[in-house]
């Protein structure tokens, strides 16, 4: 069984169309198996009409909280906190404002009354569903949560085993955005990456960047450049970045307004485009296929 | 002298092999030449962030002789390499054929354990 | 009045409305004599609103953050504070603390811990604030410094720096938020007047477009409107949620290949099109007319 991995560093390159299109078009041919592992903005569902088949809840993070019978009100959880999270009521008491609490426990530690309690927030959830293309696994954070990282590796950990029970060939992973903690989460273990990039000033800086983390855990990455003829220059500089840092260019699609308007069917794009458009996708699924 | 090796589950000597190091659920730690071993739970597998740093910690309180894993990230390395903790790089698809790997010294490092780790440290 | 543009989604052209929302303000104002226009870039990851205003910086200011240091000498290795370290900062090796300060919140629960006093804490620089101008466009941004990994603190430290406590009834600043929705979005949107949403047409757009529109209902309860980029065929989608929500559509963008072009090369939409400076002109009066904020003079 193999792992892919698709990430981009910037937001909107195609990431997500991409790894829609390749669902399809290698569940045509293989066993596989979907991650959604981009937790923070969960769109690869979008395209593949999901049917939630279980439920899992996400806890992780901590707050605490005072717990008034206990407590003496002597300040020194307003002292030591500084996320300015500890506030006082009009009566004189304390209580901690949950949004800015960051769980250092500092508090907690320094209360002489052991009067401060440690609650886990419910972080979010994340769901093992059927799709016509396969089982996926995705996940939905819940707004102004944090350690996406975390929950990257549950709904990795739990795809993966999935996929080797049940015989399966590929296990497709729609990374996250960034070059952050959940990237790291979603590198571990793969098999190889696929960067998708466009030729804008911020889309080569970005993939710049994710191919250091790629370079870092040693993990083969193909470059896909989205949207290739809206800047020839930044284009050839791609290429020849493909060129110097060993990462082939498996794969060009042009800037067509049809494959955005093709996105609007909640299916993948190689469901609903004709001809000459599909061409780019076929193309990209058979180089991916020499190279896993 | 104890060797932990990442699993992701637990089935005694049958259990798969984990690729990853610090968020595997499971931790074999075993004598590779009594094959005397206990499963332990990974504590840092859902740890928010510093996983690679809390199952290193956890390892150098287990006292483990060396690590075998699919993957070794940048912190968990750090912390390994300065305990001077030798971590390899799992070889095929068992437990049995790794040991067997581990003791012919067949398994690819992942880095030299007597270098300082390049990183992290605060002399 | 301090406007946060935000989006759920990545690559919607949030910066793209930003940029040129502030600009043409700056222009307008500078031509009729009122107060300037701020423009804050808050996506302090990934700061890109300076690649399209090319400011001048004027002055600089270092975020900084207490961070622990350990005296090895004292240090017995004993290990309390790598217990009581929530984020796994710290380790011991050979009895030598390792302490890993990208993973640090500073949260000074190591110091007061320890119980030899071995640990001590000194200022270490996190980020950068930078401000500046270009003409009349007053312009800030933060930087997270590398591997560090809290946006969150710089993005406080930034607004802090350049908006007053209590703000000048006739000074607008614009805040360019990172995608997503997690803390940094948070943080941005706190004390905000008005939530500018970009979305896309798209599944996509939508779907991350009812998550800040969600963070902003239950957290914030700001008036809020949408701007549709790339619009076209299925603004449908957009509208039926907006109608849903009773958020108002202020203003759209058309998908268009030019457009496309002119941001892959950095330019600002209007100086490319001018035909777009009443557009946002005109989306500023609507901001305004919402927030019951004075229209800007005819």
């Amino acid at each position: 069984m193999k792992q892919i991995l698709v990430i981009s560093g910037k937001g909107g390159t195609g990431k997500t169309t991409i790894a829609g299109a390749l669902a399809d078009l290698a569940s045509r041919e293989k066993r596989i198996v979907l991650a959604d592992a981009d937790v923070d903005a969960a769109n690869l569902e979008l395209l593949l009409e999901p049917e939630k088949q279980e439920t899992f809840s996400f806890r992780a993070g901590k707050t605490a909280v005072i717990n008034e019978d206990m407590c003496i009100q002597c300040g020194r959880c307003e002292e030591v906190c500084r996320f300015e999270a500890v506030e006082m009521k009009e009566d004189g008491t304390y209580f901690i404002n949950e949004s800015m609490c960051e769980g250092c426990l500092s508090c907690v530690h320094q209360c002489p009354v052991d009067s401060i309690d440690v609650v886990e927030r419910k972080s979010g959830e994340w769901y093992r569903s059927i799709t016509p293309y396969g089982t996926l696994f995705h996940a939905l954070l819940y707004p102004g949560e944090e350690n996406s990282g975390n929950l990257v590796t549950q709904i990795k950990t739990d795809a993966k085993k999935f996929a080797d029970n049940n015989q399966a060939d590929l296990l497709l992973i729609d990374g996250p955005p960034g070059i952050g903690c959940p990237v790291t989460a979603a590198c571990q273990g793969v098999d190889s990456v696929i960067i998708v990039s466009e030729p804008t000033v911020s889309g080569y800086h970005d993939m710049e960047r994710v191919k250091q983390v790629t370079d870092y855990f040693h993990i083969p990455s193909f470059l896909i450049l989205n949207k290739y003829d809206l800047n020839p220059e930044i284009r050839e500089k791609i290429i020849e970045f493909s060129n110097i840092t060993d990462t082939p260019l498996i794969g060009e699609i042009p800037y067509d307004e049809r494959i955005m308007h093709a996105q609007a069917e909640g299916k993948p794009v190689t469901q609903t485009l004709d001809g000459t458009l599909l061409r780019y996708f076929y193309e990209i699924w058979s180089e991916t296929k020499k190279h896993i | 002298m104890n060797i932990a090796i990442t699993l992701s589950d637990n089935k005694g000597l049958d259990s798969t092999l984990s690729s990853v190091f610090a968020r595997c659920p499971f931790y074999m730690l075993i004598d590779p030449e009594t094959k005397i071993f206990t499963i332990e739970e990974n504590p840092a597998q859902n740890a928010s962030g510093g996983a690679g740093i809390k199952a290193a910690q956890w390892m150098i309180d287990k006292e483990v002789s060396g690590v075998i894993s699919g993957s070794v990230g940048p912190k968990a390395h750090d912390v390994l390499s300065s305990a001077k903790i030798p971590a390899f790089k799992s070889k095929g698809e068992s437990i049995e054929e790794t040991l067997k790997a581990y003791l012919g010294k067949e398994l690819e490092s992942f880095f030299e354990p007597n270098v300082d780790a390049h990183s992290g440290i605060q002399e | 009045m301090i406007i946060t543009v935000a989006s759920g989604k990545g690559g919607t052209g949030k910066t793209t409305i930003a940029t040129n929302l502030a600009w043409t303000l700056a222009q307008k104002r500078e031509s009729e004599q009122e107060s300037p226009i701020w423009l804050i870039d808050c996506d302090v990851e990934a700061p890109n609103a300076a690649l399209f205003i090319h400011p001048i910086f004027e002055i600089e200011k270092k975020v900084e953050r207490q961070l622990p240091i350990i005296q090895q000498d004292l240090c017995t290795g004993c290990g309390v504070c790598v217990d009581v370290c929530e984020y796994n900062a710290l380790a011991i090796a050979r009895g030598k603390t390792l302490f890993f300060k990208d993973l640090c919140h500073a949260c000074g629960s190591c110091v007061l811990n320890c119980p030899e006093n071995a640990i001590q804490e000194s200022p270490e620089m996190i980020g950068l604030l930078q401000q500046g101008n270009r003409g009349a466009l007053k312009f800030a941004q933060g930087i997270l410094e590398i591997g560090f990994s809290s946006p969150t603190p710089i993005i406080r430290d930034l607004k802090k720096w350049i908006i007053p406590d209590k703000p000048q009834h006739e000074s607008t600043y614009i805040l360019d938020a990172s995608p997503g929705t997690a803390c940094p979005v948070v943080e941005s949107l706190r004390d905000a007047d008005f939530a500018l949403l970009v979305t896309e047409p798209t599944p996509f757009g939508l779907h991350d477009l009812k998550l800040v529109a969600e963070l902003i209902f239950k957290e914030f309860q700001i008036p809020s409107g949408i701007v549709i980029n790339k619009s076209g065929r299925g603004d449908e989608i957009i509208e039926q949620f907006a109608s849903e929500m009773k958020i108002p559509i202020l203003m759209r963008v058309p998908l268009s290949r030019d457009i496309a072009e002119a941001y892959a090369r950095g330019d600002l939409l209007v100086d490319a099109f001018p035909q777009y400076w009443d557009q946002f002109i005109d989306l500023y009066k609507k901001i305004s007319e919402i927030t019951g904020e004075r229209q800007p003079k005819q």
